[in-house]
């Protein structure tokens, strides 16, 4: 047998292998049922939510990134190794670690005050955006500065001679030319916010029609033995996985896979 | 026009030290050498992009050492163009445009200035969809659209093909006249050095070895270092016999020869390297009643022959000194169509012109 078919059989088995996994799900659930449950005040509840903190944690974490994936792409300065290397953070210790250690900061007596005095996170939706936030950033960080990498500083060099200050060299050369890294980042760090699941729940808890994103809903239902409810959430987050993927591989117009 | 004052740059372990230039309105000034002797890091500290150790940059009467490179009114092409892969040619070229300085041209003036660089039937193509030569053309237009008088040119035409370039230095030195610009141009090519320069600045590791008229770099140069950037030369141990004021005559025994050649401040008994460029040898049949036991000519054998270009190149062989690499003789002549009949193996006496001879004491 040849390297050629050896390769492809295993790429195949892959393939099949998910696919299995996804078409089990509907062997659980009716087409009737599975509307019904879809179109109920809980889910729409669970979905709205997931949307909403999702898309704020990823608007906060791209305000924050894009300047800090530009500094840590273009100059040289105290400290960046450190800060390089703390961006994986999000990657290597455990959402529910991540989660704990938020939730840890907020029993401090600086937590607590700030908590009393100025805003309330734990056990509230802003406890989910902030989850969000802290598992999302360093990766929104580290694939906007990838962006960034490739393009070469002389494009905005030459626009500073042909009279651009650094600004309007950052607006008019490099922001349009990182432009699909950018918005492919934000996509993915969107869809990563929206599938969050262990700094959540440890962070905002499991209060239904109140912190119930839609992974904290699937372990609700799963936890009551709710199948069918679970069922059509991981259906939902799996169309929104899928339609993400796809709207970032046509961004970027290849065979970039995620992770890039 | 441009003036540098002993501009000083680090870059990690490399330096460029005491660099003084001058590049007069309407002139072009050539910064020649070898790649890593600094030219692009000087260049990129005069545009702004580069920040320097120590001395001064100057722009007419204006010093803009500390000015940002938005408002140092110099334009810069690197040696990668750096077009902007996002805008089509005319966005490119009009790229200065959206950011009014003073002197900047206008619109009318880049119109006729695409004319002028034949670029109007590719305005609306995307940069990834264009050939070298029109990459040049785009890079040198928006270049000359802002309207600044300082062009500065880091080997802007090393990847293109002879015609191609030798078009666009017609094209350049048009260019250069109409708008009186002051270039400076980093370059490894002599025969393009040659072409566009008024003056020569030699660089190499970072110091400028010699600087002056064209004429004097490529036929007078200071050094065997110099020699040896600026031309193909022959080089040959030898002796000084005796001098008068103005002449010397020099024995080389390597050639088995004795030269006169002028007297750069030598003195009788010196050890001196003497050097001739290899088109300024001449080659003489053995047949045509020339003697080669006069001063300045070696009889040799013609070693191989090699078809450059427009020139052919041979390897003589001294007839008194046979089998030694150190006395072979590099002649390059431009080819003359019907008039050269040489072969490999033939009897020549090769010719050293008194003027031509260089003497470098050792």
């Amino acid at each position: 047998m040849s390297l050629k078919r050896i390769s492809i059989s295993f790429s195949i088995f892959t393939f099949i292998f998910y696919l299995i996994l996804i078409f089990s799900l509907f062997s659980f659930i009716s087409g009737d049922r599975f509307l019904s449950i879809l179109f109920s005040e809980r889910t729409v509840f669970a979905i709205k939510l997931s949307i909403t903190a999702a898309s704020i944690a990823v608007m906060l974490s791209f305000l924050i990134a894009l300047p800090a994936a530009y500094a840590l792409s273009r100059y040289e300065f105290w400290g960046k190794k450190y800060i390089d290397l703390i961006l994986e953070l999000p990657m290597i210790v455990s959402p529910a670690a991540l989660g704990a250690i938020i939730l840890f900061l907020f029993s401090t007596g600086w937590g607590t005050w700030f908590q009393d005095h100025v805003q309330q996170f734990v056990f509230t939706f802003y406890g989910i955006i902030l989850a969000q936030f802290t598992t999302i950033l360093g990766v929104t960080i580290r694939m906007i500065k990838n962006g960034f990498d490739e393009i070469s500083p002389r494009f905005e060099n030459t626009a500073r001679t042909l009279g651009a200050n650094p600004f309007q060299a950052f607006y008019t050369v490099s922001l349009p030319l990182c432009g699909k890294s950018i918005l492919s980042a934000v996509i993915l760090a969107w869809a990563k916010a929206i599938g969050e699941f262990g700094a959540t729940i440890t962070v905002a808890g499991t209060m239904a029609m109140r912190t119930e994103t839609l992974p904290v809903a699937i372990y609700m239902r799963l936890s009551v033995a709710d199948i069918d409810g679970a069922v059509v959430l991981i259906t939902i987050l799996l169309a929104i996985g899928l339609i993400v993927l796809f709207v970032v591989r046509q961004v970027i117009g290849g065979n970039t896979s995620a992770s890039n | 026009m441009l003036r540098t004052n002993d501009l000083c740059i680090s870059a990690g372990n490399f330096a460029v030290d005491n660099i003084t230039l001058s590049v007069p309105n309407g002139s072009c000034h050539v910064l020649l050498g070898g790649t890593g002797n600094g030219k692009t890091l000087i260049l990129e500290s005069i545009a702004g992009l580069r920040s320097i150790k120590s001395g001064q940059i100057w722009i007419e009467d204006y010093d803009v050492t500390n000015e940002a490179p938005e408002n140092r009114l110099i334009s810069y092409v690197p040696q990668d163009l750096a077009l902007f892969p996002h805008l089509n040619v005319e966005k490119n070229i009009f790229y200065s445009q959206r950011f009014k300085k003073t002197g900047i041209r206008t619109s009318q003036e880049i119109n006729e200035l695409i004319q002028d660089l034949h670029l109007e039937n590719i305005l609306h193509r995307l940069i990834l969809n264009l050939s070298g030569g029109e990459r040049q053309r785009v890079a040198l237009a928006r270049a000359f659209a802002t309207g600044n008088k300082v062009l500065l040119l880091d080997e802007p035409f090393s990847a293109l093909h002879y015609t191609m370039k030798r078009a666009l230095w017609d094209l350049l030195s048009a260019m250069q006249e109409k708008y009186h610009l002051s270039i400076l141009l980093v370059t490894h090519d002599l025969e393009e050095a040659s072409f566009l320069a008024d003056h020569i600045s030699v660089l190499c590791e970072g110091k400028i070895l010699q600087s002056g008229p064209k004429e004097e770099i490529f036929y007078n140069p200071n050094s065997i270092e110099v020699s040896k950037i600026t031309g193909h030369y022959n080089y040959f141990s030898a002796q000084v016999l005796s001098i008068t004021s103005e002449d010397c005559l020099v024995y080389c025994s390597v050639l088995n020869c004795s030269f006169h050649a002028k007297n750069p401040g030598i003195k009788a008994g010196d050890e001196i390297v003497m050097a001739i460029r290899s088109n300024d040898i001449d080659i003489i049949c053995v047949n045509s009643n020339e003697n080669s036991d006069e001063y300045n000519k070696v009889s040799c054998q013609i070693k191989k022959i090699y078809d450059i270009n427009h020139s052919q190149q041979f390897i003589l062989m001294p007839d008194k000194q046979p089998g030694s690499r150190n006395s072979e003789i590099m002649i390059d002549i431009a080819k003359v169509r019907g008039v050269r009949g040489f072969y490999i193996g033939q009897k020549v006496i090769s010719f050293f012109p008194h003027d031509s001879i260089l003497i470098y004491k050792e």
